[in-house]
């Protein structure tokens, strides 16, 4: 019978004694099942009933306090079993107690000493303080003795016949230490028990919440402290989160944090596999009250079809915003200039068209051949004058030779045929054609040519062919008939070369003071049809020509009077063939 | 010499070196070695004292530690009040008016355990500004004058039974507003 009536008794206290659940029946907060709820509450009046009929034969209440998450609790043993009735006051002793008035310690105390006729029927634990009126089972209370001059009786837990007090709102100094007396007070006498308490470093903490998510090489773990209390007292919370799996070591992540909700991304893990995280909170002084329960999930798994939505946005997005990035490119390009696509000249430009000589037109016939001209005798000035045979197919010429040859024509000037000179250097024609060498023998000229062709470079021969060669350059024949071009053989040379005239179109008409007329107007097939019917006369005056030039001009410059002599012979040449 | 001796020995020449290889460690773990410290010790303080004696209830005494100590939210200010209190408690059990029910050895760790935090605390001298502002000299003040009526209660009541048990719930206390103020040293 006793072993049946101890069953419950012993049952509540387990339940208290692993910490599974606080007493909900005093209104605390409480986050376990009913199950335990109801079974406490079942115990406590099982416990509470019987305990008025037990006979107090045991000293040793071995009080003991939950606390977590600053939710106080006090328990005790109720002892042996007795049949007398038995009730319990809770007493508490606190340095800081002792900064109360004592005007309110009197009330405290009168109202604990009137509590002690009160009559508890402690079958409802809810409500433990026992109403006026009601029938008393304790025993009277002996007299206190002076030590409890700074004590305060729990009203909540006086006559109490339950094992268990809260001391929740009792306990709000948390940095203090609290000494807690337990009193049991049966007709024998009282029994009293005494422990210490801090709820500062005594609490524990409550597991906290968390929820798992996977990702396909990791796990996001959000984890929400159990009461925002915690960062309050402790200011800053440790917190350890294991990830374990079958054949491969935990990994942990240890931390603090100052949040009371925060999450954790747990890397570098593998994915399509099982992974148990558990999440615990601890204090330099204070651990949790009890681990926290696994949860499991595969990585990788659970959000398969969003990944894959991910794989198909993402792209697409990207490929968007890229093409945008370079349309915008684009136009801004086009805006600054940098792309003209086909659009009208501006109007500042619109003229252009409109000029008689179009950039892009060919040239008119007869402006091309007074180009063709001017060409023409730079080029023989090049050609006689230093041999460079580069500058013999330049158009533009250099303006180095033309002063060059204009010096020569001031030395001449300096000498006894001014007049003449002058005259040549006004006809813009060739004044190489001066300083050759008069009356040379048609054996020597030819001698000095076969000399030339041995030694001269490779432009040399260009301007001796246009002598001997029919297969010469049409500038090569030009020049040719640029070196006949004298006003002072004006006549003697169209006469002399007897058949170039019949070949150029207008031979006849040619007068001294139009010699460049038919090389203006000739055309290259005009002159390879001439080189071929040169006389050895003409060929002869060529060599002649050429040979100063190619000496040098100091050679040429040094015997004035032979060139003078030269101009003299060549009139006196011209007498003849006129003859 | 017992193995139980040679163990304590042992132990106690490491707790000597103990001053020394805190005091090369700078003052990145000083935060560190302060929790350390106030775990050690609470844990000690209550393996001294299973069980508090009702008797001694009657001659409770309240010293009141001053709680104004933990107003001290600047970390330079939370550090000196920590001296204070350290060097306060070594004082006092360093003291002869005292009979603790420890074992010597374990008087002896505790002691050292104090002092070497106590000359890690030193470290900051460099950093920290040596003037005291108004607020730091009147918590100075404060507990200057709590530990001054620990002393005077030791002095009339030291050799009691319930001196220490008494004694040691203040030291509980103090080691608990350490702990508070540690955390705000941020060191």
């Amino acid at each position: 019978m006793m072993a049946l009536l101890m069953g419950p008794l012993n049952f509540y206290n387990l339940g208290f004694s692993e910490e599974i659940s606080p007493p909900i029946s005093f209104g605390n907060k409480s986050h376990d099942t009913g199950f335990c709820s109801i079974r406490m509450y079942i115990s406590v009046i099982a416990s509470a009933s019987y305990s008025s009929f037990e006979k107090n034969t045991s000293s040793s209440l071995q009080p003991h306090i939950n606390a977590k998450d600053f939710e106080y609790v006090l328990t005790w043993k109720t002892g042996n079993n007795t049949r007398m009735p038995t009730c319990f006051n809770v007493i508490y002793y606190s340095s800081s107690l002792e900064t109360k008035s004592n005007s309110e310690k009197k009330d405290e105390g009168q109202d604990a000493s009137s509590s002690k006729s009160r009559f508890q029927q402690s079958e409802d634990p809810n409500h433990p303080v026992l109403q006026p009126g009601e029938p008393s089972v304790c025993p009277s209370m002996p007299e206190r003795s002076d030590w409890f001059k700074n004590h305060r009786i729990v009203p909540e837990c006086s006559n109490i016949t339950r094992p268990f007090c809260n001391l929740t709102k009792e306990f709000t100094d948390l940095w203090t230490t609290y000494l807690i007396l337990v009193e049991q007070v049966t007709k024998n006498g009282v029994t009293r028990s005494l422990i210490e308490f801090s709820p500062y470093s005594n609490s524990c903490l409550g597991q906290p919440q968390f929820n798992v998510s996977s990702c396909p090489n990791c796990v996001n773990v959000s984890v929400k402290l159990s009461s925002p209390l915690l960062l309050k007292v402790y200011r800053d919370i440790s917190y350890t989160i294991k990830v374990s799996t079958a054949g491969f070591p935990d990994k942990r992540d240890d931390n603090t944090t100052k949040q009371e909700s925060f999450s954790v991304v747990m890397g570098n893990l593998l994915p399509n596999r099982n992974y148990c995280i558990t999440v615990d909170v601890f204090t330099n002084l204070n651990t949790q009250c009890s681990p926290s329960s696994p949860k499991c999930i595969i990585t990788g798994s659970k959000n398969k079809s969003i990944k894959q939505s991910d794989h198909i946005i993402i792209p697409v997005s990207l490929g968007i915003f890229v093409s945008l990035i370079v349309i915008v490119i684009l136009l801004v390009l086009y805006k600054i200039g940098l792309i003209c696509l086909r659009t009208d000249w501006p109007n500042i430009l619109d003229f252009i068209p409109k000029f008689a000589y179009s950039t892009f037109d060919s040239v008119p016939e007869e402006v091309h051949s007074v180009k063709v001209t001017e060409k023409t005798k730079k080029k023989v000035w090049r050609c006689d004058d230093n041999g460079d045979g580069d500058d013999y197919s330049d158009d533009s010429g250099s303006d180095v030779e033309n002063n060059h040859l204009y010096t020569v024509r001031k030395q001449l000037k300096n000498g006894s045929t001014v007049d003449i000179v002058e005259q040549l250097s006004l006809d813009s024609s060739s004044p190489e054609n001066d300083v050759s060498e008069p009356g040379v023998a048609e054996a020597d000229i030819l001698q000095n040519e076969i000399s030339k062709d041995e030694s001269i470079t490779t432009r040399q021969p260009l301007c001796d062919s246009s002598k001997g060669n029919a297969t010469n350059e049409p500038e090569l024949e030009l020049s040719s008939c640029l070196n006949v071009n004298l006003n002072s053989v004006k006549l003697g040379i169209s006469i002399n070369t007897q058949d170039v005239p019949a070949s150029l179109d207008p031979p006849d008409h040619e007068d001294s003071a139009n010699v460049k007329e038919p090389c203006i107007t000739s055309d290259s097939t005009h002159f390879t049809d001439t080189s071929n019917v040169q006389t050895p006369n003409v060929h002869s005056l060529f060599s002649t020509w050429q040979n100063p030039g190619a000496s040098g001009e100091s050679e040429s410059s040094d015997s004035e009077t032979d060139y003078v002599g030269d101009y003299i012979k060549r009139e006196s040449n011209q007498e003849n063939i006129t003859t | 010499m017992t193995p139980k001796l040679q163990a304590a020995a042992g132990l106690l020449g490491l707790m000597l070196l103990l001053p020394a290889h805190i005091t090369a460690l700078g003052c990145n773990s000083l935060k560190l070695e302060q929790q350390r410290l106030n775990s050690e010790s609470l844990k000690m303080l209550k393996e001294a004292g299973t069980k508090f004696p009702e008797e001694c209830l009657e001659n409770m005494t309240s010293f009141n530690l001053p709680a104004k100590t933990l107003k001290a939210h600047h970390p330079e200010f939370a550090t000196k009040a920590i001296h204070e209190i350290l060097q306060g408690f070594f004082s006092i059990l360093s003291s002869d008016l005292v009979k603790s029910d420890w074992e010597y050895t374990t008087k002896t760790r505790f002691l050292n355990m104090v002092h070497a935090q106590s000359t890690h605390q030193r470290c900051l001298r460099k950093d920290v500004t040596l003037g005291w502002s108004k607020e730091e000299w009147k918590t100075k003040l404060k507990l200057k004058k709590y530990f001054k009526r620990i002393w005077v209660f030791l002095k009339e009541n030291g050799q009691s039974s319930c001196a220490w048990d008494i004694l040691r719930l203040e030291l509980q206390m103090g080691f608990i507003y350490t702990d508070i103020l540690t955390q705000r040293m941020d060191i």
